[in-house]
């Protein structure tokens, strides 16, 4: 939670430095090309932890909004050429908030394991769709040759675009949380029982939560599009959607950074382990089924064990 | 005048019959008790009035209003506000943003979303105001889980309060307290009622509390009101000591 | 019509594998109040075992056995391991789905790893060859003996749940957890038991189904959400729901090949998605 708020200042600044940094010190392709991935997962797994964080609603359909965010800057630039790739990233996030309230008017209706199978069939119908219909998405071959934008054509410059747009996204998601809305969202997770009886509207609040969320969400896959030039239905995929629930597990769900620090160690762990072994899989669940019973929340209670530590 | 007014409402869960055809009313500024034994349906009668669970037949009246087919927080916004017989906080929140929570609410801010929680300074004196006259000032930094159970009963309190109700419907206030927590909240309750002038409805089972407290008693057997009346005369009155004479323990 | 007919007991039998694999997701449900994402994951290990028993001792009948003590020996004890801990804790339903679905990620890909990612195939047993024909129409043995098992399945269920003592205990524990407790019942013993008979049927379905499909590291994920859309048509927790989805599902899955083979899989999930907009607890709930 964010009551230590000479905590978050020091986030953000760590954040911002770390990952600006990493553009001058002269990096590889390579390492460009993770930390644009950890950017986006970074920003997908907060942007999912909106929802999941504070009111405990745990959806696993997010990929929905992560891949229609990427298709339709991947798809519209495909078509367009790269001028409108920035207006795409932008206009993916409001069509996903529109999708997004058709869904959550009918998935927040129902809670628990419910809404979570729910948003899962959403999700899967939706790369049913995306694998069937070759003509319109190029089916299982996804999309190559996404262009990225002008000015920001090559790796390292449109990582820092990325870093431009996460960054504010992140602050948006900040402030979106440290007001009395996310007030209000943090208490329908503790009891939403209380909430009804000091005149709030749960359903409301959840849903615009969830349209905000996958707002973000969007923005963080049409961002993605641009990383490799290609997309894949798979980004709509359930383990797409299992993947960003692990980040922000593994970092903590009840931090602001908590999914963030999960995407980086995720999106690290998978580049190195993808090089040795072909059992991906199972490295994370084993991964994820060590966070879940010995760290539920996450790395960052680490940091508060050892400042613990430190006082007595 | 009439706050609230409860005409035939009845309620049936499944088989057993929880509210059978009720009638009263809740004067403006009573100070009232609703006494009976375990199971009589006196939560249940709550959660009626409040619009938690919906009558099978009969209505509620609240400020002139037909309220019977309103949500709980259309009915919480007018002025009705209750607090729970297991009490019902924010566990996770600090003692202080469990009522700046429900202050923020009363000033209907629940929905602003771009500027920080702190800049809200109406919300922020009603909660230090609230903080201060249940005393809870000193505990205002703690995790509301840490409290003892009093304290947390006396937290949900707090929570109703800044919702400046007209109309309290407070279940078992001293449920589970130790005899030093039960008399400091006798005297919140009067207070409640001649500083804050709330009209207070409260279900109870300590009978030393309804005596000293309430004005007016309702007693409530197997989903029936069967005596309304001054303390004095309803401990006379002999269906209400059948009634309890039937149950131990009591 | 002879094609529908063909067509409808092709779905019948789909139906009642389908229903084996539900009927242990949603007795978890009912009971133990755990949603077993991984499932189908155990319907995988189901097929695997019985491909290596019968690799070894060429009995088809030694396969299915083995595949169901072996499923649901590995589900009781991943229970007693891992899902015990969770029990009372904070959010325990959203850690529930997590630490079943990382069983997911884990057994698919040890599947993969110790039985190599190529297809498997197990043949039917001898007597269960060819089919029975009624006039022009083909009905396989096969087909008629999973549906046969699968009504025994459902009726000792039943029978076990409504008319036995532990059955009693079961369906008292899935109430009142403390309360049977305090009647000196092993509630966590009982969790675990109830946790590897559900694992075992999900065995079991997959053992059978391995000479019908082919058996690939890949499979277990279909079933899982398959059997989810049955559970949930049926309302989780309920049994005869589960039978009901079973046969709803595996019936549009038939017919829908026939009538819209490019879209047929979507199917299921547009069914879930009404149902659950429309009857969120399942088609058997009353109302909400
Ligand atoms: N939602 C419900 N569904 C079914 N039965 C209910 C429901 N709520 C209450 N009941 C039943 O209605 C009866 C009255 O319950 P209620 O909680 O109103 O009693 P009470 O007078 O508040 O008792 P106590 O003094 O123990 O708090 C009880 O038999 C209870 O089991
Ligand atoms: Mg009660």
């Amino acid at each position: 939670m964010m009551n230590n708020i000479k905590g978050q200042y020091i986030g953000w600044i760590v954040f911002f430095i770390v990952f600006m940094s990493l553009a001058f010190l002269n990096p590889t392709e390579h390492t460009i090309n993770i930390a644009s991935k950890i950017l986006v997962m970074g920003l997908f797994a907060t942007a999912f932890n909106l929802l999941f964080g504070t009111t405990g609603l745990l959806s696993f359909g997010h990929a929905l909004f992560f891949g229609l965010g990427a298709y339709i800057t991947g798809m519209v630039v495909k078509s367009y050429g790269a001028e409108v790739f920035i207006p795409m990233v932008f206009l993916g996030g409001i069509i996903s908030a529109i999708v997004s309230i058709l869904l959550g008017f009918l998935c927040l209706r129902l809670t628990g394991v419910y809404f979570t199978m729910l948003t899962l069939a959403f999700a899967q119908l939706v790369w049913g769709i995306t694998i069937k219909w070759y003509n319109f998405t190029g089916g299982d071959d996804g999309i190559q040759g996404i262009e990225r934008p002008p000015l920001f054509d090559t790796f390292s410059s449109y990582y820092i675009l990325i870093l431009i747009v996460v960054f504010i996204s992140m602050l948006l998601i900040y402030i979106v949380r440290s007001s009395p809305f996310g007030m209000v969202l943090r208490g329908i997770g503790q009891n939403p029982k209380r909430i009804t009886f000091l005149g709030m509207n749960v359903y409301r609040h959840c849903l615009f939560a969830y349209v905000i969320s996958a707002f973000f969400s969007a923005i963080a896959g049409g961002l993605f599009a641009g990383i490799d030039g290609s997309i894949h239905p798979n980004l709509f995929f359930w383990t797409q959607s299992g993947g960003v629930i692990l980040m922000t597990i593994l970092g903590g769900l009840n931090s602001f950074f908590g999914p963030l620090i999960g995407a980086t160690i995720f999106i690290i762990l998978e580049d190195v382990v993808i090089r040795q072994t072909e059992y991906w899989s199972f490295v994370i669940g084993v991964i994820m089924l060590s966070a879940v019973i010995f760290l539920p929340k996450g790395v960052i209670s680490l940091l508060d064990f050892i400042q613990r530590l430190r006082k007595t | 005048m009439v706050l609230c007014e409860i005409k035939g409402l009845d309620k049936r869960f499944g088989g057993i019959h929880v509210t059978r055809s009720m009638d009263f009313k809740i004067q403006e500024g009573e100070l009232s008790a609703i006494i009976g034994p375990n199971g009589a349906g006196k939560t249940t009668l709550f959660n009626l009035i409040s619009g938690f669970i919906r009558p099978d037949k009969g209505q509620v009246f609240f400020m002139g209003r037909d309220i019977t087919n309103m949500t709980p927080e259309n009915i919480t916004r007018l002025g009705m506000v209750r607090s729970f017989q297991v009490s019902s906080i924010f566990p996770d929140e600090k003692v202080f943003d469990n009522i700046f929570l429900a202050a923020l609410s009363y000033h209907k801010k629940n929905w602003s979303f771009y500027k920080t929680n702190t800049a809200y300074k109406d919300a922020m004196k009603d909660a230090e105001i609230i903080l201060n006259s249940l005393n809870l000032n000193e505990k205002a930094h703690l995790w509301a889980y840490e409290l003892s159970h009093g304290d947390q009963k006396v937290l949900d309190i707090a929570i109703a309060l800044a919702m400046k109700p007209s109309l309290l419907l407070m279940d078992e206030p001293t449920s589970g307290m130790s005899p030093d927590e039960r008399k400091r909240m006798k005297v919140l309750l009067k207070r409640l009622h001649e500083e804050f002038k709330i009209t207070i409805v409260f279900i109870e089972h300590d009978m030393d509390m309804v005596m000293d407290v309430a004005q007016k008693v309702r007693v409530l057997v197997q989903g029936q009101l069967i005596a309304e009346n001054t303390p004095e005369v309803i401990m006379q009155t002999q269906s209400v000591i059948d009634a309890y004479l039937g149950e131990d323990g009591f | 019509m002879e094609i529908y007919i063909s067509q409808f007991i092709g779905g019948l039998s789909v139906a009642m594998l389908l229903f084996l694999v539900a009927s242990g997701l949603s007795l978890i449900f009912g009971v133990a109040n755990i949603f077993n994402f991984a499932h189908g994951s155990f319907y995988l290990l189901g097929s695997y075992i019985a491909y290596q028993t019968i690799s070894l001792f060429p009995n088809f009948w030694i396969g299915l056995i083995t595949a169901t003590i072996g499923a649901g020996l590995i589900g009781a004890i991943l229970e007693f391991i891992f899902l015990k801990r969770l029990y009372g804790r904070v959010n325990e339903g959203p850690f529930q789905i997590l630490l079943t679905y990382s069983f997911i990620l884990i057994l698919d890909d040890a599947v993969k790893f110790i039985w190599g990612p190529e297809y498997k195939t197990i043949v039917k047993p001898d007597i269960l060859e060819g089919s029975f024909v009624i006039g022009s129409i083909f009905i396989p043995k096969y087909n008629v003996f999973i549906i046969i098992v699968g009504i025994a399945i459902a009726l000792l269920a039943w029978y076990v749940l409504n008319k036995t003592k532990a059955g009693m205990i079961v369906r008292a524990s899935s109430l009142d957890r403390t309360m049977v407790g305090l009647l000196g019942v092993n509630v966590s013993m009982v969790m675990t038991a109830v946790f590897g008979i559900a694992t075992a049927l999900g065995g079991l379905a997959g053992a059978m189904a391995a000479p019908l499909r082919t058996v690939t590291p890949g499979a277990g994920i279909e079933v899982i959400i398959d059997s989810l859309i049955v559970v949930v048509l049926g309302g989780l927790g309920n049994f005869w729901g589960a039978l009901l989805g079973a046969l709803i599902i595996g019936e549009v899955n038939a017919f829908g090949i026939l009538w819209i083979p490019q879209w047929a899989s979507l199917l299921s999930f547009a069914i879930m998605i009404i149902v659950l907009i429309f009857k969120p607890q399942g088609l058997f709930s009353k109302s909400r």
